[in-house]
């Protein structure tokens, strides 16, 4: 059954190579023009990103796994992964050097890892590991990449360091990718490149000013033209796509991914939103996802486990055992829905290969003990992949080599490791640029990265 | 003391400075003035191995006055206010020596000014913010956009709670597919599409219909009712959380402006709330309107408002929304009985609504009938519609005016021939490839409304490099500032005849702006801005220790705020009020908040009250939406207090908390303290304690207002024991002391010439949609004195900021 609908998409993705062919001069194909071998295969071996954000990092004490190596145990709140063991890797001891002690921006920059002011104020961010990605491995898809949000806000920004907007309404994600469209394909047809015209016509408009300023005053404009131009992007490939009737979704999954659902209902909404992931995969409709599970400041309560704080609330636990207890049960919850999505993208399989196995996935927080805003030794677990190259199975740690062991019943020394790297070098750049790496971006370093991480490659 | 000598010392130098140019000459040598003093008191903490503060001295650019401004203007402030070196440094220099130093980095700036300013580009782009592109629609076209509902406009980033800031308002190309999607509705519902010849028009729309309609009454009921001549008598009645579900007539057959109406009475038990009528459009997610309601069982009232809806069927949901007891069991369902009269009985097992003497036992609704109005299409919305759609078919002269007309309107200056020629030529390329003539030209107006003129308000020449604004840039920058949305008629003739730059025509126009209801948009926009009330209820408080906390509270509480800066603007206050009064501006819900006396005020209209003596309120800072925007949904946070007062009333930003300072112990066992104590007892670092001197004691004044700003005598907090008591005593930096946040308020109004300069830096940042820089400074200081003379009245000191040579300054 789970390979229905990759059946009737192998059809489809024919046509576009068909396709391929014959718009063959389009600007966004560029990447693909040297070889159009390597263009048909890229397309027929997909390699698949998910990078998926937790806020205000975890209950440090109970979440540290204490052995490195293959025979680790799994900590309490991790339990649920036990059954993933050999597709995952947990990471201990990486951080954002940049970002030390400066919290009001950790998500924004977890997968970019720029710099930025200590007082939560505007700054011009750099580009995210995602979008790396998917100029290179979202040509041969509907959408090169996708945004959401649980709650909270995108967590992928482009190379003119411009937040690109994620979606939170689950419908709106449906209609995007599956959605049938109600227009006559010559009237969308005529839409486009009715759009396309006007595009042109704003764009040279906008050429033609800023072709009299000089270079120094031209952001603003420069980045009107670079958004018109990447729209008119868009424009061309959803006219390639008209052709491409989009994914169909059985009647019966259909209606499970369009109900409408609300945080009342949290582990239901979460699994919404894995399942729309995990189906957006499966059809191929994207290559690389981005998904906020929750925001810094507001993620709501979870009725379901009886707790109505926000995350943020239990994050400043001020060592209450209560408010503690109720951290970890929300870490605990939040890697039981993980774990569901690591199920279902192991369920499903292409030909013979589960669609876990061509599937990067990073989970994670850009903070780690948020009463105190510490934000080194950060929860970070990766998972899927082997077809990448990975090597998992182990708990990867760079505390330990330094510090002997953990003493996680000394909390004030534990928080120190999880306010200041023990390891200056391990950092979230490192992994980013391995996952850059795994899946053909052509890159030797990432923001501050000093060097792959060797030790989860086989 | 010595401290504030030298500070003293160094502010009379520095304003020599400014009127002494022609004296001894400066010395200029970097080396040997700056580098000295900076290896001697600053590399020590502030190189590539240290960085506190996150700041480097070592690696700035020695082209003081021309690059790394920000850095060294830091510098300057730094060391002129004594922070720097700290007190607790090896060396510190003598007051003559920082002195020294501060005069010559503020000449090297005054000389780098004209550099600076030809630095900059020769155009500012300023996007619309989404206010503002729905304003501006409104205007332009005449049709109503409804850039809220999900998938339609994107939020705007802030810049220190300004949304309109320039270069913060990034673009993305999600944003231009937004505004293509916009553009192509709002062009949909101003031109819909002819009927086709042969077919019958739509039948009008509108009309009334009860809440319960005949053929919903149980048979039975419903012949004896009419018997008894009842039946056109019966009303729903809706207790706490009832909702009411028959408000549709009809599909909708446009899109467009409904007005909306719902005949009704509010019972509310006495000292309880008033019931609350919230009407809620489920497919739009939005709640299209809501108000407490009181109003007698035999005496209902009617509440209109309108609402820019979609074609079609319409879900809309009416809740009482406010808490009461559960309905969930049978007693609280609505039985086959009819309801007509609290002095008729309900059936025996059904709740009781009313007590002995007749009394409301919870705040209920009793519905009479809904009623429907629309399409609304003012004369003005038509007349502009008609204004750029040609009236014969085909005829591309016509177009071609209309499009100029749009396009002059729509960037708001003179556009050129050859700029319409562009845009008609869509129109021909679209009546190529066979579109009807309607629709080509309105892709001639798609392309506009998505052009950068329009999304983006321009200042100055690309050809040419202009320091100061033109008439037709003046007369946006003015009505952005007071109406949020593009000039009207009056401000392009202006405009158009080059009046806009003369100072009584300014004065006049702003008295003009602000006396229209449109100006309701400036205290909206600015005091939500300026105050930072979009962080109002951005951290939820815990259900459990804020049970009384509700969304209606929470827009009780901003709509205080926002009125109060309304009424100071309105009726001639001054700068004063903000910071103490004896009066506020309360509706019912915030009056039973506060615990004032019933019979103050009678409803959910924020009215003028006078405020008893032992009230503590008054003035911004005791309002319960400014004491509860810094709060974390659990604790008020006295620090995060401090910074609001120090940002706002005093226009300063602490520096950021250094990195890496060790984690903050948790102490959950102990005897119980308040926060105040725990805050003193770990803040004995050293690096901290010199920053949270001067931010804690702003904070600390409010301690008798908890997390969403009721008041206390005693802290609710975890540990063992007794409730500690709360202290709002403190001292401010400068040495005098209060005991009472009444007394810390009368602190600041002595200090009222501070907060004046303050409150025109930030009138100035959210009408020139920019930062204030150096450069602007003798601006702001001549505005600021312009108020002094006009003893800080709030509406002198908006004519001033306008008819000043900075509003005029790009």
């Amino acid at each position: 059954m789970s390979n229905l609908n990759m059946k009737r998409w192998q059809l489809g993705r024919r046509e576009v190579l068909r396709g391929l062919g014959a718009t063959i001069a389009l600007p966004f194909l560029d990447a693909m023009l040297p070889a159009s071998a390597r263009a048909a295969e890229a397309i027929a071996k997909p390699k698949r990103s998910v990078f998926l954000y937790i806020p205000n990092g975890v209950n440090t004490l109970t979440w540290q796994i204490e052995k490195a190596g293959a025979d680790y145990e799994f900590t309490k709140p991790l339990k649920s992964l036990e059954k993933h063991r050999a597709d995952i890797t947990p990471i201990s001891g990486l951080h954002h050097p940049m970002v030390l002690g400066k919290h009001h921006n950790c998500e924004k920059v977890w997968l970019t890892g720029a710099n930025v002011p200590g007082d939560g104020g505007a700054f011009r961010n750099t580009v995210s590991a995602d979008q790396l990605i998917a100029e290179v491995q979202g040509n041969a898809t509907r959408f090169s990449s996708l945004e959401m949000a649980i709650e909270g806000t995108s967590l992928a920004w482009s190379k003119d360091g411009i937040q690109i907007p994620a979606e939170r309404n689950t419908q709106q994600i449906f209609n995007m990718l599956f959605g049938v469209e109600r227009d006559s394909k010559e009237t969308v047809r005529r839409r486009l490149s009715r759009r396309g015209s006007i595009l042109d016509i704003v764009a040279d408009d906008a050429k033609r000013m800023n072709n009299k300023l000089g270079s120094e005053d031209r952001s603003k404009l420069d980045e009107y033209l670079t958004a018109v131009r990447q729209v008119e992007e868009r424009t061309r490939r959803a006219d390639e796509w008209l052709n491409v009737a989009k994914p169909a979704v059985p009647a019966s999954e259909a209606a499970r991914l369009q109900r409408k659902l609300s945080m009342a209902e949290a582990g239901e909404y979460y699994r919404l939103f894995y399942d729309l992931m995990v189906m957006a995969l499966r059809t191929d409709s994207t290559r690389v996802i981005t998904c906020g599970i929750g925001s810094e400041g507001n993620t709501s309560g979870i009725p379901e486990i009886g707790i109505l704080q926000t995350r943020h609330g239990l994050s400043h636990h001020n060592g209450d055992p209560e408010q503690l207890r109720r951290l970890t049960e929300t870490d605990t919850f939040l890697v039981g829905q993980f774990s569901y999505f690591l199920d279902q993208l192991k369920e499903h399989r292409e030909g013979d290969t589960p669609l876990l196995d061509t599937t990067q996935v990073l989970w994670g927080s850009g903070m780690a003990y948020g009463h105190s805003h510490g934000n080194a030794n950060l929860p970070t677990i990766l998972a899927g992949g082997k077809s990448l190259g990975y090597k998992h199975g182990t708990h990867l740690d760079f505390n330990l080599p330094r510090i002997g062991q953990y003493n996680v019943a000394d909390a004030t020394a534990h928080y120190q490791i999880c306010s200041r790297p023990v390891d200056t070098d391990a950092r979230v750049s490192n992994l980013l640029l391995t996952m850059l790496q795994r899946v053909d971006v052509k890159a030797d370093t990432f923001q501050d990265s000093v060097g792959v991480i060797s030790q989860i490659l086989s | 003391m010595n401290n504030r000598l030298g500070v003293t010392a160094v502010i009379a130098a520095f304003a020599l400075l400014a009127s002494a140019s022609l004296q001894a000459e400066q010395p200029r040598d970097l080396e040997q003035v700056m580098q000295p003093f900076l290896k001697k008191y600053c590399v020590e903490c502030h190189s590539a191995d240290v960085q506190k503060g996150d700041f480097r001295v070592d690696n700035l650019s020695p082209k003081v006055g021309t690059e790394n401004t920000p850095q060294w203007l830091e510098i300057m402030e730094r060391i002129n206010s004594g922070e720097m070196p700290p007190e607790d440094a090896k060396v510190r220099p003598k007051a003559e020596e920082s002195a020294r130093i501060v005069e010559w980095i503020a000449a090297r700036m005054k000389e780098g000014e004209a550099a600076r300013m030809a630095a900059r580009g020769r155009v500012s782009f300023n996007r619309l913010t989404r206010d503002e592109y729905v304003n501006t629609v409104r205007d332009l076209i005449g049709v109503e956009y409804d850039a809220k509902d999900p998938g339609a406009l994107l939020d705007d980033p802030e810049w220190h709670g300004f949304e309109r800031i320039g270069s913060v308002l990034t673009l993305s190309p999600s944003n231009i597919e937004k505004y293509l999607t916009a553009a192509e509705t709002i062009l949909a519902e101003a031109y819909p599409d002819p009927l086709p010849a042969n077919a019958k028009p739509a039948p009008p729309f509108g009309g009334s219909k009860p809440a319960i309609v005949e053929e919903q009454i149980n048979e039975r009921h419903r012949e004896r009712l009419r018997e008894l001549g009842l039946l056109d008598k019966v009303r729903f009645e809706m207790w706490p959380g009832d909702i009411f579900r028959g408000s549709s007539i009809g599909q909708l057959p446009e899109p467009g402006v409904y007005e909306i109406s719902y005949k009704l009475s509010g019972l509310r038990p006495p000292q309880g709330r008033a019931p609350r009528i919230k009407v809620y459009h489920e497919r739009l997610d939005r709640v299209l309107f809501e108000q407490d309601i009181v109003a007698d069982e035999d005496k209902p009232i009617t509440v209109t408002f309108r609402a820019h809806l979609p074609k079609g069927h319409q879900s809309i949901f009416v809740y009482n929304d406010v808490p009461g007891p559960s309905n969930t069991p049978r007693s609280g369902r609505h039985g086959e009985v009819p309801f007509i009269s609290t002095k008729i009985g309900r059936i025996p097992w059904q709740m009781k609504l009313t007590d002995e003497a007749g009394h409301a036992r919870y705040p209920f609704l009793i519905m009479d009938s809904v009623s429907w109005k629309g399409p609304i299409i003012e004369d003005y919305e038509q007349q502009v519609r008609d204004d750029y759609m040609p009236r014969e078919e085909g005829n591309m002269q016509q177009a071609r005016e209309g499009l100029a007309k749009l396009a002059k309107r729509a960037f708001r200056r003179p556009v050129t021939d050859e700029e319409v020629s562009h845009y008609l030529r869509i129109v021909q390329s679209e009546l190529e490839a066979k579109e009807t003539f309607r629709n080509a030209v309105k892709a001639g107006m798609l392309a506009i409304l998505n052009s950068k003129s329009f999304l983006f308000i321009a200042e100055g020449d690309e050809n040419a490099s202009r320091q100061t604004l033109n008439d037709w840039e003046i007369a946006s920058r003015l009505s952005y500032l007071l109406w949020n949305t593009m000039p009207d008629a009056e401000l392009f003739a202006l405009a158009e005849q080059g009046k806009l730059r003369d100072k009584a025509v300014l004065e006049q126009q702003v008295a003009r702006l602000l006396a229209d209801a449109r100006s309701q948009r400036f205290t909206d926009s600015f005091a939500t801005q300026w105050l930072r009330l979009k962080k109002v209820g951005m951290f939820q408080p815990d259900k459990n220790l804020y049970p009384d906390y509700d969304k209606a509270l929470e827009s009780s509480m901003v709509g205080e705020t926002k009125a109060f800066f309304g009424e100071v603007l309105s009726s001639g206050l001054t700068l004063r009020e903000f910071l103490h009064s004896d009066w506020s501006m309360l509706n019912l819900r915030l009056a039973q908040f506060y615990g004032l006396p019933e019979g103050l005020v009678s409803d959910d209209d924020f009215q003028r009250v006078s405020l008893p003596a032992d009230s503590h309120r008054g003035g911004l800072l005791t309002q319960a939406a400014i004491l509860s925007l810094t709060s974390d949904g659990v604790r008020h946070r006295p620090v995060h207090r401090g910074v609001w007062v120090m940002e706002s009333i005093f226009g300063k930003s602490p520096p950021p908390p250094p990195a890496n300072v060790n984690p903050i112990p948790t102490n959950p066992t102990g005897p119980k303290a308040t926060l105040r104590q725990k805050l003193e007892a770990h803040i004995h670092d050293a690096n901290c304690a010199v920053c949270h001197a001067k931010i804690d004691p702003l904070g600390l004044a409010f301690e008798n207002y908890d997390a969403i700003g009721r008041w206390r005598t005693e802290e609710v907090t975890d540990g063992v024991g007794e409730n500690p008591k709360v202290t709002a005593a403190g001292k401010l930096p400068d040495g005098r002391t209060y005991q009472t946040a009444d007394e810390f308020k009368k602190l600041l109004v002595e200090d009222l010439d501070a907060f004046n300069y303050t409150f025109i830096e930030k009138l100035a940042t959210y009408a020139l949609r920019r930062s204030m820089s150096f450069d602007d400074r003798d601006h702001l200081k001549a505005i600021a004195a312009a108020s002094k003379a006009k003893d800080y009245r709030v509406t002198d000191i908006v004519t001033a900021l306008v008819t000043s040579d900075l509003f005029q300054k790009r």
